[in-house]
């Protein structure tokens, strides 16, 4: 933290997520600073009340909720998510309300995946090509990256792009391990390509950073850590956790494939819909309605008009040949996480370092032990009960 | 047979989602009163469902008129309206858990039995079809000796009520072990009775628990359970006996397993035949049994005494608790 910063009130939007929890338990931990945790929903703000954290809870799409929540605030940090309305609508409100109270500084949590993903070649410095279009969240951090500039003359702002976050209670790594456990991961080739992360900490002290280098002009900074990890040295503790000693392995080939079929939109096809509308369980709703019923009994007197090869032959172009059992297969890859190894650039923080004073404290050994700790505490790997908890997973 | 007269006392998720389409859907009951300090609550729901009930914000008000009501409203104030209801001779049907303290809840034990008034408590999965079918098998020993359980239930949030008094100590009467664990805690006292010990860790150290873990001591075996409202567990009982492992999810439809010792890979799943396998809905059942002890003046299934030693369970658990603090990077 830096010490010679004045006093801050911080109103932490989106505090019941994985990165407004860190950073309330930071800022309250140092006893310095004000945090205000200003959440949605009740729901996932557990962690946060279990230390007497004071909630305000405030919807975004109300600007005098968000108002009342951030009355005599300084700063703004905004962590929320939500559907697009509020990804978009809400932060609009937000600022407007930043705005009218005078706000002096607001930290915009974005993405790296504004730049793509796959990210584009030359987004190793912040000044890369933005490639939103090549992701549905990329283009709404895109969208909302721009509402936040367009508003910096009224609420001096900094925009940080994080990559998968690690960590405690990291949500990335619990979804890896999920993977891995079910098969649904395999790691490409020998598993050196570059692993692009940032652990929570070092995150949430950015954060803290960028609160005194707010501006008319809002810079965007990534916020990773300042080394070179790579997929093997995030997979292999995630493997002792999930309790796999071998993984699936894929060529960079094969996983290109993969993930090129599934970016491929699906085209529309009349005898596609047409079979869609022929089938049985489509018909059997239909004939719930009377007079829908009606309509299909005459469309099928119709059509047996003209005998029963005919009607095999039609039915047969439009449905295809029925199915034929098939050999239980494997698990099917989740190929969006999967192809995340494709991603290939390493965003460099030199910026953030330069501009805000960043410094990662955390190094990704000590993320990754923080995770496993909490990790192996949380999910009674430890427990002598183990070997019974166990067995809820595979039964 | 005269329709039963049944109010509804709260009408936030539960009522809404549960309580309220479960009594709906009882040809010999009617609703005719919803009650919650916010009366557009009530007109909302009241209309979602097509009925025309009196919508009054204090129970008073319609005391006169039902004979019984559904409680499922914050847990600190479930004492306060239940005595209110006794004192007028009108049963009582609540939301679990019972009260918020073991006083609490002698006082509505005290209060019925002196009006003659049914009060049931509303551990609904005490209606499941698995748990009643588990209950059996293991008081037969039809697995071999228990050895030890552990039970876990778990959720990266959820359940968010309207009035969030879940997230207060105060008004829950206590953390994930009361929010999620009290169910467990009833089936628990329901197979093997009340622990000879019990003690508890958790995270809550300024506010309620959002993570803990219960030990506990039966004449001859132990247990844990575990409860989380940060971490998505594989939710579950597991009993181990000398001959294997009896595995019950934590859901309504959820079949018993037995995987015997020494032999993995091998799974039996045990089930009720014919008609015995039908689920129906557990909050239906729970009405129906309320009404039928009502009508018959007989002891519900999850009766009054036993809402009371759930929390005599839970006052143990937190007067032996202990607090783990974090700190993961170390």
């Amino acid at each position: 933290m830096n010490e010679e910063s004045v006093l801050k009130k911080i109103a932490i939007i989106g505090a019941s997520g994985f990165v407004g929890t860190h950073f309330y338990e930071l800022i309250h931990g140092s006893g310095r600073d004000e945090a205000i945790p200003v959440i949605h929903s009740s729901g996932s703000a557990w962690r946060l009340i279990r230390g007497g954290a004071p909630l305000v809870s405030a919807n975004l799409l109300s600007k005098e909720e968000i108002a009342k929540a951030i009355k005599g605030c300084t700063h703004v940090v905004n962590c929320s998510r939500g559907d697009d309305q509020v990804m978009l609508k809400g932060l609009e409100n937000l600022l407007e309300v930043c705005a009218d109270s005078k706000i002096q500084g607001l930290v915009h949590l974005s993405s790296v995946m504004v730049y793509g993903d796959p990210p584009s070649a030359n987004s190793i410095t912040e000044e890369g090509t933005s490639q939103p279009h090549l992701s549905e969240y990329g283009m709404l951090k895109f969208k909302q990256d721009e509402i936040v500039a367009k508003a910096a003359k009224n609420v001096p702002s900094v925009i940080l792009c994080p990559p998968n976050i690690t960590g405690p209670y990291s949500p990335y790594l619990t979804g890896l391990v999920n993977a891995i456990q079910n098969e649904e991961f395999a790691l490409m080739g020998d598993g050196s390509a570059p692993c692009v992360v940032v652990d929570v900490d070092n995150l949430c002290h950015a954060i803290y950073q960028a609160l005194d280098y707010c501006s008319s002009s809002p810079q965007r900074l990534f916020i990773t850590d300042d080394e070179l990890s790579t997929w093997s040295m995030i997979i292999e503790p995630l493997m002792e956790l999930a309790g796999v000693s071998e993984l699936n392995s894929i060529t960079e080939a094969e996983l290109r494939v993969l993930r090129d079929n599934l970016n491929r939109p699906v085209k529309s096809s009349f005898f596609q819909s047409l079979k869609h509308l022929v089938s049985s369980d489509v018909r059997k709703a239909i004939r719930k309605d009377p007079m829908l019923a009606k309509i299909d009994i005459m469309a099928r007197k119709s059509v047996s008009l003209v005998g029963y090869r005919v009607e095999d032959k039609l039915r047969s172009s439009i449905a295809g040949h029925p199915p034929v059992p098939k050999l239980p297969q494997d698990t099917p890859l989740n190929v969006g996480l999967t192809a995340q190894q494709l991603r290939g650039v390493r965003h460099t923080c030199e910026k953030a370092k330069n501009t805000i004073g960043y410094v990662p404290t955390r190094s990704f050994k000590q993320s990754m032990d923080a995770f496993s700790r909490w990790y192996r505490r949380h999910n009674g790997l430890d427990s002598d009960y183990w070997p019974l908890l166990k067995m809820l997973w595979n039964v | 047979m005269n329709k039963f007269k049944l109010g509804i006392i709260g009408t936030g998720l539960i009522s809404a989602g549960s309580h309220l389409p479960a009594a709906l859907g009882l040809p010999d009951i009617e609703v005719n009163a919803l009650v919650d300090p916010v009366r557009d609550r009530s007109t909302s729901l009241a209309r979602k469902y097509g009925i025309s009930p009196q919508i009054v914000q204090d129970v008073r008000e319609v005391l006169g008129m039902l004979d019984g009501v559904i409680i499922a409203t914050p847990n600190s104030t479930h004492c306060e309206i239940a005595l209110a209801c006794i004192e007028a001779g009108v049963h009582v049907l609540i939301e679990k858990p019972l009260a918020n303290t073991v006083d609490e809840g002698n006082a509505i034990m005290e209060n019925a039995t002196r009006k003659g008034v049914v009060v049931a408590t509303g551990f609904c999965t005490r209606f499941r079809s698995n748990v009643l079918l588990l209950k059996e098998l293991l008081d037969d020993e039809y697995f071999g000796r228990i050895q030890r359980f552990a039970h876990q239930f778990g959720t990266a949030g959820g359940w968010a009520p309207l009035s969030a008094y879940n997230l207060s100590k105060q008004e829950a009467g206590g953390g994930v072990l009361v929010v999620s664990g009290s169910h467990f805690l009833d089936r628990m006292l329901y197979f093997w009775g009340f622990p000879v010990s019990a003690s508890l860790t958790h995270d809550g150290f300024n506010g309620p628990e959002a993570n803990c873990t219960a030990h506990f001591q039966f004449a001859g075996f132990q247990g844990i359970a575990r409860y989380s409202k940060t971490t998505n567990l594989r939710t579950g009982l597991n009993v181990e006996t000398d001959r294997g492992f009896i595995v019950l999810g934590d859901s309504d439809e959820s079949q018993i397993k037995f995987i015997p010792q020494h032999r993995s890979g091998v799974c039996d799943t045990i089930s009720l035949s014919g008609k015995k396998k039908q689920q129906a809905d557990v909050f239906q059942l729970q009405i129906m049994d309320f009404v039928a002890a009502c009508r018959n003046r007989t002891l519900p299934r999850v009766d009054v005494q036993q809402g009371v030693n759930s929390l005599r369970l839970v006052e143990m658990l937190y007067a032996n608790s202990s607090v783990t603090l974090e700190n993961w990077y170390e």
